[in-house]
């Protein structure tokens, strides 16, 4: 890795100092588009925002959730990428585990599509550039499907606030279903086979 | 061997296990909140649908990519069309486009049949590698991906462009019985000889009534008006393609890539020897081009604007094939022909064809194309290119001191290389010296 950026620095010295110039750009005319640093630099706000917010939520020691939010964002920014975002996602879970508005804490309505939306950024910020053009179109493309993921499971949320902390007949037999379903959606989707 | 085009991702995994983990934690702490965050990133981990097709499973084929040449914008503009058409579905498609001596550009651009304009711009001449596209279609949420599908465009010939010259030096020796300029044989022409008794072969319409009058009222001798004959010139373009160097010096061995925005020694070639043409074939004259870079048959020289279509292919193919033989002979020049030789003159060669020329009698004008070179940081360069320049300078002083013409065409010399022509003829015609005008 130190080698790569020291020939890319070596490369960009060059290109930008010794030719005076650095080299044209291939010209793609492309509808409105976002450059790719924009996506990046809200995937690090993103994950920021996920932790510091999961840390209000506890009552830990406030220099320890911040400590872990700069963290993850640092990483979030020096490799962006889906281990950043889903180990956030996994950390402010873990921070909201300390909430003390057991058992179950409204700030997880917004909580859970932001961990989202972080995990859908860091997919983003590592497969685009930071000068690369992401079409809106493209982003509204994924907008839509995400939506409808993030709007599934916040029914599932208001559902679990309603019933929560209250014994439901049968639930635990739709438990049982769900699993079997995620079981089998699993097994049906990564049978081996070639697509 | 399964030969597989879409595959899962590390989003899916991460998204799948992550969620899993969260929703176990929520189960264990027996947090229903805490569970919830891991509800989104496993759903779209596992769901492949998406609006319109909420049943739909994951893409199956590759996605169509292709680049179709189109007519650039401006002169230097090299455009295609990029299509792309992904298979049904796939949600966005990541196209990054890259030319020789561009930075690439990457574009994510919605999942639909799609024709993406590509232009990059570039002042080299000759046979140009251009765009090569690498394209990746992802699936929903980014769980799924294809393989890479690589496109490279054919190579396009960039001819070379021409400067407006006004005039430029032609041989005093003129061939033929027809062509722009005036020789000094009698024939049909314009510009009187003289008047002279009738002879047999004279024209009946050439009596010059008037004379014959006044000398000899009973026209015991008519008298003609003899014209001196029209002809044209002949020039062959001899470009030196041995040579492909650069402003930069560390380009120089072959191994770096050489700048698309700076003319190498060869496109000024091309860019000087198409300017000649153009004026030369503009006049009437003959033009003919050769090339010291390749054993071939040089093109003979003609006239028209087709041909002159003929001499732009040819400087735009003219390149060194494999490592040029030294030449044991000037190339061979019909008679009477000026030779425009351009040259960087980094080596004796030039030298010897152009003395070898001007003893059989061919004017020559030398044209030095050797760019603008910018020092080197390196010491052992900068000592190397001392010692090359020293030489240079030396050639082309003798050059000058043995009455070769040379033009510079580089840097800004380029833009007065058409007045240095101009004087060239002009003295030509004060002179009557070895070159003369059109």
């Amino acid at each position: 890795m130190i080698a790569t950026v020291r020939s890319r620095l070596r490369a960009w010295w060059r290109a930008r100092y010794e030719t005076g110039r650095p080299l044209p750009v291939v010209g793609v005319e492309v509808a409105p588009w976002l450059p790719g640093w924009v996506l990046r630099a809200a995937f690090v706000a993103g994950a920021l925002a996920l932790l510091l917010g999961a840390g209000a939520r506890t009552t830990l020691v406030p220099e320890l959730s911040v400590t872990l939010a700069l963290l993850v964002a640092a990483w979030a920014a020096v490799r962006p990428g889906p281990a950043p975002a889903h180990v956030a996602l996994v950390v402010a879970a873990l921070l909201l585990l300390g909430s003390t508005e057991a058992p179950f804490d409204a700030a997880t309505l917004w909580l859970a599509p932001l961990a989202y939306l972080v995990t859908r950024l860091g997919w983003w910020a590592s497969h685009v550039g930071a000068r690369e053009r992401v079409e809106l179109a493209a982003l509204g493309r994924t907008a839509v499907r995400d939506g409808v993921v993030v709007a599934a499971s916040l029914v599932i949320g208001a559902a679990a606030w309603a019933t929560a902390g209250r014994p439901v007949a049968g639930l635990v037999a739709v438990g049982v279903a769900a699993l079997a379903a995620l079981a089998w959606t699993v097994v049906r989707r990564d049978d081996g086979e070639a697509r | 061997m399964t030969d597989r085009t879409w595959r899962r991702t590390p989003q899916a995994a991460a998204g799948v296990g992550a969620g899993v983990l969260v929703l176990c934690l929520g189960l264990l702490a027996g947090r229903a909140d805490v569970a919830l965050i891991g509800v989104a990133p496993l759903l779209g981990g596992l769901w492949a649908g998406r609006p319109g097709a909420w049943r739909s499973g994951a893409p199956e084929q590759d996605t169509a990519v292709t680049i179709e040449p189109t007519a650039g914008a401006a002169a230097g503009d090299l455009a295609a069309t990029l299509r792309l058409d992904p298979p049904p579905g796939a949600e966005v498609v990541h196209a990054r486009v890259a030319a020789p001596g561009h930075r690439a550009t990457g574009v994510v651009v919605a999942a639909a049949a799609r024709e993406l304009p590509l232009t990059l711009s570039t002042v080299r001449t000759g046979p140009q590698r251009t765009f090569h596209v690498d394209a990746r279609g992802y699936g929903a949420a980014g769980t799924t991906a294809e393989d890479p599908v690589s496109v490279t465009a054919p190579a396009r010939l960039v001819l070379p462009t021409a400067m407006p010259l006004a005039r430029v030096p032609v041989p005093r020796r003129l061939r033929g019985l027809t062509g722009p300029h005036t020789s000094r044989r009698l024939g049909d022409g314009d510009e009187l000889r003289d008047v002279h008794p009738f002879a047999p072969g004279d024209r009946l319409h050439r009596i010059d009534w008037h004379t014959t009058a006044r000398r000899s009222p009973d026209l015991a001798t008519l008298y003609v008006r003899r014209t001196y004959a029209t002809a044209e010139a002949t020039a062959v373009l001899v470009v030196d393609s041995r040579d492909d160097v650069g402003p930069d010096l560390r380009t120089w061995r072959g191994t770096g890539p050489q700048r698309v925005d700076e003319p190498t020694s060869l496109d000024l070639a091309r860019h000087a020897a198409a300017s000649v043409a153009g004026a030369l074939v503009a006049a009437g004259d003959r033009v003919g081009v050769d090339d010291l870079g390749r054993r071939r048959r040089p093109l003979p020289p003609a006239a028209g604007r087709r041909h002159l279509r003929r001499v732009l292919h040819a400087l735009a193919l003219s390149s060194p094939a494999g490592a040029p033989a030294r030449r044991l002979r000037a190339p061979q020049v019909p008679a009477d022909a000026i030779v425009y030789l351009f040259s960087t003159v980094l080596d004796d060669e030039p030298v010897d064809l152009v003395r070898a020329w001007r003893a059989t009698g061919h004017p020559v004008v030398l044209v030095d194309t050797l760019p603008d070179v910018r020092g080197a940081r390196e010491e052992h360069m900068r000592l190397a290119w001392r010692v090359t320049r020293a030489e240079r300078d030396d050639r082309l002083h003798r050059m000058a001191a043995e009455g070769v013409p040379v033009v510079r065409w580089a840097g800004d010399a380029r833009a007065e290389a058409g007045l240095r022509l101009e004087a060239l003829v002009r003295a030509a015609e004060r002179h009557r010296g070895g070159v003369g005008a059109r």
